[in-house]
């Protein structure tokens, strides 16, 4: 089975799971945070070029930390977000799933002339276009990854109906999708409620709109509504 | 559709993870696709080439393979399509598909929607969905995702133009730095005036460049679908559901049809794509069954035959697992290289031979020095640590707080037994007179009831075998000095001289002791 997430088990055996980010959102994470450092750049110019030339030295070391110490600050101090990682809602994380640290994100920014090499980083590109987890060579040295954080999101309401169980032991994956089966009814169409509903008549004795009022009677009292 | 053979994880997912979730599926089925793609698009390179040669408008190739695109993007999506069902298909197979599908859909994708950013995401619904799929259809399937599927697209331009550029960098990058400005001069000079070799490189460069980007951006498009459709119709809980209905016996194959356009992703009938066998010179035997013929179980199933792409693919994870394939990682320690003998011989000057003989002394001085120090310290603390040597014990503080008067002897108690636990009470010794109090208690309970106390019996034992016993008010003496002593032993919780000699008068009465 295919899916986009690395799986780290812990020793104690808890399988953690990292949905790692491919090229396309971290390019645009990366292009947020090019507008950023460009317009502290012109920003810094246009003050310091009131120094002359005392302020022009100032400028170059504006510029070195700009181009060098931005990521790895943001990474080191932000828990592994740079503004633009925040946007797209990406975080590096240690390959095994841990905070990343200061040597790891020094590492990986650093490895970044390499994969900006020839034009364009068309080397982290192929590199991360390759790898299963989308990584690019910095990533692979400093053993990180750029995963996606995992938005909170509001459970939608469950669809009303008087609770009533069922006679059956249900394991935690069927529940899951009875729940979300109530919660997700009102995108569906009726018919298709009633095609899904229709599946599971060994469970609710029922059929059509009738299993479909079961399952959500199910759901809720699932949830725990007596 | 077979969604119960569905070979990638589903559930619902945001457009950017559904992104990443096609790009995998690229991934993983790059070579099934790279194959087809360039058996398709090279003829397609060469002739626009040759046209353009011919004509002199050789500039404008690289523009007719980029407006042709649609046209290519059927190979990645009929492998991927397929693929998701665990049933990719070889080469023949994808290239068989390519004349005769999907070229429907292609005339408004070469003409008025050749500019659309929502491509890929409208490609599978064009073709996957059959040819009666309408805009309203689109708008549908499209829905949230359209947002993401035109910034990928967007992004995926960006893709193509940094590896076409990145190579063509390459040149002046590899130039030595002092004929750098010259390499510069040659790039622009290709760029101003090109020869004819020069054009047709650039062209085979963008298309390598469409080569390895496009797959991806289908592949993209096609994980936006996917997962529109997933939350559309909730796959993943129609898969709980299927799973559900097994589980309880139910019949596995209730094929739905789905609101809404099917997915027309059946795998071909298999019976045309097979070639049979070619006739295997065999020993003559009686049977004479044994005759060549088309392969039976097309004929038998037909259409119906399960795809045995998943069985196979189930085995070969099976001897994959690390349980038949048992790979040992080792690390240990092994000396570096030694260093090569040889060093180069040079010539020393008596004065810095003197000065490091001057400082080697002085730093071997200080380590003697060091020695003797640390014997001067052993020497001093050798109060402390010659004990140890000898195996003595270390001297204890005889103030210790610990009472160590030796035990009266369990088995013995005094004749007269309030008067010895009054004696030891009197002389402060509380806590062993409530223990001579509890010893004879039990005792008397023993002998009244004849209970069999196993050596160690505790308390709560004690109280168990003391139900026995026929009078309430003896048990309760009992169970009070029983309290009592498990207060004071366990809790230090001493009782009042008071209550101390009421019990022990009661025990006295009770069990007639001597007074």
């Amino acid at each position: 089975m295919l899916d986009s997430v690395r799986e780290v088990h812990t020793p104690e055996g808890v399988a953690l799971r990292l949905p790692a980010a491919g090229p396309v959102p971290r390019a645009i994470a990366w292009g947020i945070d090019f507008a950023i450092r460009l317009g502290l750049v012109i920003a810094a110019g246009s003050l310091l070029s009131f120094l002359e030339m005392a302020g022009y030295g100032v400028y170059l070391v504006v510029l070195f930390g700009i181009a060098w110490a931005y990521p790895v600050v943001c990474e080191g101090l932000f828990n592994g977000q740079t503004p633009g990682k925040r946007v797209m809602e990406l975080r590096v994380v240690a390959q095994d799933g841990g905070p990343i640290g200061w040597v790891a994100a020094f590492a990986r920014n650093l490895l970044r002339t390499v994969d900006m090499l020839p034009f364009g980083y068309a080397t982290g590109l192929v590199t991360s276009l390759a790898d299963p987890w989308g990584r690019r060579l910095g990533d692979i040295v400093a053993r990180t990854l750029v995963v996606h954080v995992a938005r909170e999101r509001k459970r939608p309401p469950l669809a009303e109906a008087p609770p009533h169980g069922v006679g059956i032991v249900l394991r935690p994956a069927e529940q899951a999708a009875v729940i979300a089966f109530a919660e997700r009814a009102p995108t569906l169409t009726p018919e298709r409620q009633a095609e899904l509903a229709d599946l599971v008549e060994p469970m609710t004795q029922a059929r059509g709109a009738e299993g479909v009022e079961r399952l959500f009677g199910l759901a809720n009292w699932l949830l725990g509504r007596r | 559709m077979r969604l119960d053979q569905v070979r990638i994880v589903l559930r619902p997912r945001s457009s950017w993870e559904a992104v990443e979730l096609g790009m995998a599926l690229v991934r993983r089925h790059f070579r099934a696709i790279l194959r087809p793609w360039c058996l398709v698009t090279l003829p397609v390179f060469a002739v626009v080439n040759a046209l353009g040669w011919w004509l002199d408008l050789l500039a404008y190739a690289p523009l007719v393979l980029w407006w042709l695109k649609p046209v290519f993007d059927r190979v990645p999506l009929f492998v991927l399509s397929r693929a998701v069902f665990g049933d990719a298909p070889d080469t023949r197979a994808t290239l068989a598909a390519q004349r005769t599908w999907g070229w429907r859909a292609m005339v408004q994708h070469l003409t008025w929607r050749r500019l659309s950013p929502l491509r890929a995401l409208y490609l599978p619904v064009d073709l996957l969905e059959g040819a009666d799929s309408g805009s309203a259809r689109r708008r549908v399937v499209g829905g949230s995702a359209r947002g993401v599927a035109t910034v990928v697209t967007l992004v995926c331009a960006n893709f193509e133009f940094a590896l076409l550029m990145g190579v063509l960098w390459l040149v002046p990058l590899f130039a030595p730095p002092d004929r750098f400005s010259d390499a510069l001069g040659l790039l622009s000079w290709l760029m101003r005036d090109p020869p004819t070799w020069a054009h047709l490189g650039f062209n085979a460069l963008y298309w390598g460049a469409m080569s390895v980007m496009e797959p991806f951006y289908v592949g993209a498009g096609f994980g936006l679908y996917l997962n529109r459709r997933t939350d559309l119709e909730a796959w993943d809980v129609e898969l709980v559901f299927r799973r559900l209905r097994e589980r309880l016996g139910g019949a596995a194959m209730v094929l739905l049809l789905v609101v809404g356009g099917t997915l027309a992703i059946a795998p071909p009938a298999r019976a045309d794509t097979t070639v049979p066998d070619k006739a295997v010179v065999k020993p003559k035997q009686e049977k004479e069954e044994e005759k060549e013929g088309p392969p039976t179980l097309p004929r038998l199933f037909g259409e119906g035959r399960a795809s045995e792409a998943p069985f196979r693919k189930a085995v070969k994870e099976a001897l994959d697992d690390p349980d038949y394939r048992r790979k040992e990682t080792r690390k240990e320690w092994v000396r570096r290289d030694k260093p090569k003998p040889g060093t180069v011989e040079y010539e020393e000057s008596p004065a810095l031979r003197a000065i490091s003989d001057f400082f080697g002394m002085l730093a071997e001085s200080a380590l003697w020095l060091l020695v003797v120090l640390v014997l001067l310290l052993l020497l001093v603390s050798r109060k402390r640590w010659l004990p140890w040597l000898q195996d003595m014990k270390p001297a204890t503080s005889t103030d210790s707080g610990i009472d160590v008067a030796p035990l009266v002897h369990a088995a013995r108690l005094p004749d007269d037994i309030p008067t010895a636990a009054r004696a030891l009470w009197r002389e402060g010794r509380v806590r062993a007179a409530l223990a001579l109090l509890y010893r004879a208690s039990v005792a008397a309970m023993v002998a009244r009831t004849g209970a069999r106390l196993v050596p160690g019996a505790t308390e709560a034992e004690c109280l168990r075998a003391a139900r026995a016993l026929q009078d309430n008010e003896d048990r309760d003496a009992f169970n009070a000095v029983v309290r009592t002593w498990q207060y004071a032993a366990y809790a230090d919780r001493l009782p009042e001289e008071a209550t101390f000699e009421a019990q022990l008068a009661r025990m006295a009465e009770r069990f007639g002791w001597s007074r």
